[in-house]
């Protein structure tokens, strides 16, 4: 394997996306890098390889029957660079199919292995990771109730919202019961009138809601586009989930 | 190929426990990969496309062990190695080689300023391949076609035989390999349809022109369509994916739908049509479904604006046979107007403005990216439109027994 995917795989996660990185020169080099998930709250399996060159790479393999044109993480191809960023995200995929495979119920926040055949978590496994048209929806974690991944944990009612500087802040009432003992809480918001409803999330595009912070037993904040807004009166639901995690999941390297 | 496990630095029965089981199904799932990971009997991969080769995940397979191990840690309470900015107890301290921290300075732009390093990390590391794409497609064509595709001697465009070009686009979409997005049953199809065209067969293509893990798979696609869409329901795009027809039964017949069918138009161009390749294959379409629900037909024409298109002016609907004299010019060719995007519509659509008509010319101009999703297609059809061939297909699917 090329050195530079090898040590992307060790979670050299070198970009604002994947965790935070502290460099400094002094004496010598030293790196500091705090890896977490990508996408904490989903387990949609990236689909990030460009389609044209995917398309070209699989036609050219069929036609020459050369399957080193197929992905591989051996050679420096001149045709095809995964692209180390890209190995991040795949490493993420498996690491999260395995997780579903092997968890008990819906491989959150349990350290349990699961009661099943090999066979049956194998399924799991590629399930995890098929495209979508061909999941199948009656295993985990496609199922959309019970050990589902997207089964919602609670309802909470928000009563204001507020925007500001991008920060959506949602008061509720009765207070929402979350505990603050974790950190990989999810919300899917689904106001219902006049400005309230720009707060809302889809869930085309966060089948699992989006990562919250909570402020306070009545209060949470998450990200959210928008234009500033005073705190406003709505009324609707919130779907509470659950990503991945427990108390915390970044894992902290140190590079000198 | 034995898996070459890394240490795990985590200890506590939970992370033993998870480990061992880890191991066992990374183990079992290469070993069974053969039988498991290719699935529908037809060579046709269900993965992602960076999942599909082996080798990449027992890559994957191995590197996942740390951080899923580190995850259960967490979980399982107390403290340890990689929680916390003790350096002394962090899990990852490889020493670097001299190669290596040149690899990481000569990619971090020699820059001493971390946000101008990070910009030159991402930049020089990151992004999406390739970077090499129009040599590649310069092999590819030269070793699609032996003596190059400039060739005269493998031009032919006479009569409505395929040319080398359009034969080698065919074959691209036939390919069964495992791994294959051309293996797509539905891009399968939309190539024999296609070919169809350009070879001037435009009898009806029907469900006996396709075996039945095609049109079982067209079936599947139009019943999650139409199950996850609703009457008027609108896309991400601002198209509407789906209108319910409200025609009498004489009407339905037209379309082999019985009075207690209910027909629909279905909108493929939006991301919903897109992720199940319906888009590529119909564009729009008029679909059929029976009293329980069940897709049972979908008509469609196969033509082109930027093509030759049926003029169904007579009152005869998309699906059916037509006569030859019923061949226009696309679109496009004609006088049109053109939306947002570019498309040739019809004069006085909203939103669009007028436009002159183009040339085959025009098409290729635009669509010269030979592997720009789409351009290939246009480019041959707009080139036999110049050449005078190719006949629209009606497409009329009876999905009933698939």
């Amino acid at each position: 394997m090329l050195t530079s995917y090898s040590l992307a795989l060790k979670h050299l996660s070198l970009n604002a996306g994947a965790g935070v990185t502290n460099i400094s020169i002094g004496s010598s080099l030293t790196m500091f890098d705090m890896h977490n998930f990508r996408d904490g709250m989903n387990i949609t399996p990236s689909t990030n390889l460009n389609p044209n060159c995917s398309r070209y790479m699989i036609g050219r393999a069929a036609i020459l029957d050369d399957f080193k044109y197929i992905v591989s993480l051996d050679q420096e191809s001149p045709y095809h660079d995964v692209g180390y960023a890209n190995i991040q995200y795949y490493l993420e995929d498996v690491t999260k199919a395995m997780m579903l495979a092997i968890l008990d119920g819906d491989s959150k926040r349990t350290t349990n292995v699961g009661i099943g055949s090999s066979y049956a978590k194998r399924k799991i496994f590629f399930n995890s990771l098929y495209k979508e048209r061909y999941r199948d929806t009656s295993i985990k974690p496609w199922v959309n109730s019970g050990i589902g991944w997207t089964a919602t944990h609670s309802i909470v009612n928000p009563v204001f919202v507020s925007r500001n500087n991008n920060v959506a802040i949602v008061t509720t009432s009765p207070a929402h019961g979350l505990s603050t003992s974790f950190d990989d809480w999810g919300i899917v918001m689904n106001l219902n009138t006049g400005i309230a409803t720009s707060f809302n999330i889809s869930t085309s595009t966060y089948p699992n809601g989006v990562p919250i912070t909570i402020i306070d037993a009545n209060t949470f904040s998450y990200s959210n586009m928008g234009i500033n807004t005073a705190p406003t009166i709505v009324t609707g639901t919130a779907d509470v989930k659950v990503g991945w995690g427990g108390s915390s999941i970044n894992l902290h390297l140190y590079f000198t | 190929m034995s898996f070459n496990w890394p240490d795990i630095p985590f200890t506590g029965a939970e992370v033993e426990a998870f480990v061992d089981a880890y191991k066992g199904l990374a183990e079992s799932i290469y070993e069974n990969w053969d039988n498991e990971a290719l699935s529908n009997g037809y060579g046709i991969s269900y993965l992602e496309n960076p999942f599909t080769n082996k080798n990449v995940v027992k890559e994957l397979l191995i590197n996942g062990l740390l951080y899923s191990s580190f995850i259960i840690k967490q979980r399982s309470g107390g403290g340890g190695p990689g929680t916390n900015f003790d350096l002394s107890s962090s899990p990852h301290r490889p020493p670097l080689s001299t190669e290596e921290k040149e690899f990481i300075i000569k990619k971090l732009g020699c820059v001493f300023d971390p946000e101008e390093m990070r910009d030159a990390w991402n930049e020089n590391t990151g992004g999406n391949p390739p970077p090499r794409l129009d040599d590649a497609v310069e092999d590819l064509l030269d070793e699609l076609f032996e003596n190059g595709p400039t060739n005269p001697e493998n031009q032919d465009n006479e009569g409505c035989d395929l040319t080398a070009k359009e034969q080698g686009s065919y074959n691209l979409t036939q390919q069964t390999i495992p791994v294959s997005l051309s293996g797509d049953p539905l891009i399968r199809t939309k190539g024999e349809v296609l070919r169809a065209y350009l070879s001037c067969d435009n009898d009806v293509f029907t469900e006996n022109d396709l075996p039945p893990f095609q049109c079982g798979a067209i079936k599947g696609a139009l019943q999650a369509f139409y199950n996850e869409t609703s009457n008027e329901q609108v896309s991400e795009q601002g198209n509407v994916l789906r209108r319910d027809l409200n025609l009498n039964d004489e009407q339905k017949a037209q379309y082999g739908a019985s009075p207690t069918d209910t027909v629909h138009s279905f909108n493929f161009y939006n991301t919903w049509g897109e992720n199940r390749d319906l888009r590529t294959l119909f564009g729009t379409a008029i679909v059929v479904v029976n009293s329980s629900g069940q897709v049972v037909r979908i008509v469609d024409d196969f033509d082109f604006v930027y093509g030759r298109e049926i003029d169904r002016s007579d009152g005869s609907v998309a699906g059916s046979a037509y006569n030859n004299n019923q061949i226009i010019d696309g679109l496009c060719y004609r006088e049109h107007w053109v939306d947002s995007d570019g498309n040739c519509v019809p004069v006085g659509t909203p939103g669009a403005v007028p436009e002159p008509p183009r040339t085959p010319q025009n098409i290729r101009d635009e669509n010269s990216n030979a592997f720009a999703a789409g351009q290939v297609g246009r480019w041959i059809v707009a080139t036999a439109k110049e050449n005078n061939r190719g006949k629209p297909v009606p497409i009329n699917l009876n999905l009933s027994n698939c």
